[in-house]
């Protein structure tokens, strides 16, 4: 894929969207601490 | 596809570096690569190396059990091994093991040139070497290693001496390891799979890792978040779990089994992926049910998060959460006997052969059956107060995760060792493997159902006399299985050092899948445009089918 497309994503599937990349894994990372300090409310609420 | 994203550009013009290159690129090309074949090699070769490890550990368990008394170790150091097996291999082996299949397979899988993130992906492989290194050197500490078990309840995790905030730091670790390895295979499976591969056309092994991951990511902070309870509790002065202060050790409890139990669907969801990829190559038939499979696979998922409390019956709880936690253990039965009805139904009528990869598939199935069957029997609350911490349900979970997950990960590794090196594996060898490993594996667990529900309690390195005879035919299939592996380790290093028939392209004249599109071995890159077609079609596989009854097994397509 050319360097504009790996930007812009293969239309329609989202293939090796680089941008797509990194906010669905930034999301995932934020979904992982969330469990890190609920772990700590569950037990302090 | 990201040049940065898949490999190094050096790579394009002269591969990656091999020995005879030198030492020192060869090194380098080891640690650093990003590469996920690379990777998935290199986290095979780790979940290997502990399954020794931790094996030698539960033959030292095995050789003190092996006739009453106390004979060759001291109880402290008896404990320790029972702690330190459990954390080896379910953390160092059996979840790096499918972390490697899925680094070489997944991407292969879906048309993908590699994982995501794969800077991330060898970071997250090379904090495990320096965790279990940490954790390891904790038997050689001042108060010896951890030795109150691997779920480390407090107050008893608390005497621990010098070795705890190792153990939690290497725990830290390989949580981290875990979660950068599953936030990759949820972003590569969502986001790079070939344009026309859409969700419900996923290989199986695809969808059971896809659901694993947000599992993953789900429990492994819950666990650190508990191990770092327990540091705060005993270096800084915190009561989260020290009734002294305020603080409740139960709570501990529920939070441990909170990621406990979703974990232990983490180390068998992705076998059901390769099992269901395996029985359908050799029946010759496409897998039955796969839409319901993946419902199964989902719900099992769900229902993982809300049976927590099963491990901890006794602990004292309201009858009506008793009753609670029991229903919806039971209900795991469900989508489970949906698998096993699917594998089954599968192999109904089919074309079998009965190749190694087939026989450690078939084996799965219906040992781990046995193992479910035994689960069924612990999840009933009021019986579960004659079976807690007995050697019941050592045999129950030994059940699920030797013939169950470990078998995967081998069936798995014959499946596709040749499509890795470009070699057939041994078949005489292989099944030698199987029929030691399956018997001895019987010989070992079986007799540990009676003694356990004869009442010899877990974790203790001395017993009655009445328990003796199981005892020792326990130690004496341990060690055989242990030594049976060996031909395992013999046969895939013949792959390695490419000493065997060549493989062909398709290897199994059964297999479909993206995979068996790319020559064998597979090159150090593939798919670096996504593929347009991603199965093999049809009437190929039928014009292979018509030539199946007059030759056999691989030497076809």
């Amino acid at each position: 894929m050319s360097e504009e497309g790996n930007i812009q994503g293969h239309e329609g599937s989202g293939h090796g969207s680089r941008a797509r990349t990194i906010r669905l894994a930034l999301m995932l990372a934020t979904l992982a601490l969330t469990f890190f300090f609920g772990s700590f409310f569950f037990l302090t609420r | 596809m990201s040049h940065a994203a898949t490999h190094d550009g050096h790579d394009d013009h002269h591969g990656p570096a091999q020995l005879k290159d030198g030492l020192v690129p060869w090194v380098m090309r080891w640690i650093g690569t990003t590469n996920h074949k690379d990777l998935g090699t290199m986290y095979l070769i780790f979940a290997f190396t502990m399954f020794f490890i931790g094996g030698a550990m539960s033959l030292v368990i095995r050789a003190e059990l092996f006739q009453p008394g106390m004979q060759l170790v001291s109880p402290e150091f008896f404990n320790s091994m029972t702690t330190m097996h459990a954390l080896v291999m379910i953390f160092g082996g059996v979840m790096p093991g499918f972390v490697g299949l899925a680094n070489w397979m997944v991407p292969m899988m879906i048309g993908a040139g590699d994982l995501a993130l794969p800077r991330v992906n060898n970071w997250g492989f090379w904090i495990l070497p320096f965790a279990f290194t940490m954790l390891l050197s904790t038997l050689f500490m001042d108060g010896g290693g951890p030795s109150g078990g691997w779920t480390m309840y407090p107050p008893l995790v608390l005497q621990t001496g010098d070795a705890l905030p190792y153990v939690i730091f290497s725990i830290h670790l390989m949580g981290i390891s875990s979660i950068t390895g599953a936030i990759n295979v949820v972003v590569t499976i969502l986001n790079l799979r070939a344009p026309s591969m859409t969700l419900l056309k996923m290989p199986l092994f695809v969808w059971t890792w896809l659901i694993t991951a947000y599992l993953l990511i789900a429990v492994m902070p819950v666990l650190a978040g508990a191990v770092t309870m327990l540091l705060t509790d005993r270096y800084f002065g915190t009561s989260f779990f020290t009734a002294a202060g305020g603080g409740d050790p139960v709570m501990f409890q529920h939070i441990f089994w909170f990621f406990g139990h979703p974990e232990v669907y983490i180390l068998i969801l992705p076998a059901f992926g390769i099992v269901s990829t395996i029985i359908p190559t050799f029946a010759r038939k496409a897998l039955f049910g796969y839409d319901s499979m993946v419902y199964a696979t989902a719900s099992i998922a769900f229902l993982s998060f809300i049976v927590w409390a099963h491990h901890m019956f006794t602990v004292g709880m309201p009858v009506a959460g008793e009753l609670f936690f029991m229903f919806a253990t039971m209900l795991i039965a469900v989508p489970t006997g949906v698998k096993v009805f699917n594998w089954i139904a599968t192999m109904w009528r089919g074309s079998m052969t009965f190749e190694t990869p087939m026989l450690f598939a078939v084996g799965f199935v219906f040992l781990f059956s046995l193992g479910g069957f035994s689960g069924l029997m612990l999840a009933i609350a009021p019986a579960d107060f004659q079976y807690h911490d007995t050697y019941f349900v050592v045999a129950h979970f030994h059940y699920v995760l030797v013939p169950g997950a470990v078998f995967s990960i081998i069936a798995g590794v014959y499946y596709w060792i040749p499509k890795w090196t470009g070699v057939m594996y041994s078949e005489f060898w292989g099944k030698m493997h199987f029929w030691l490993s399956a018997i001895f594996i019987n010989v070992t667990f079986f007799p540990q159902h009676f003694v356990g529900l004869a009442g010899m309690p877990r974790r203790i390195p001395d017993y009655n006399g009445q328990f003796a005879d199981f005892n020792w035919i326990s130690s004496v299939g341990a060690f055989a299985f242990f030594f049976a592996q060996f031909i395992f380790i013999f046969n895939m290093m013949r792959c390695m050092a490419k000493k065997g028939e060549p493989a062909t392209q398709r290897v199994w004249e059964g297999a479909h899948g993206l995979e068996w599109t790319v020559p064998s071995p597979a090159p150090y890159h593939t798919f670096e445009v996504p593929p347009e077609q991603i199965t093999i079609p049809e009437d190929e596989l039928t014009a292979v089918h018509d030539e199946f009854d007059a030759l056999d097994g691989h030497k076809l397509s």
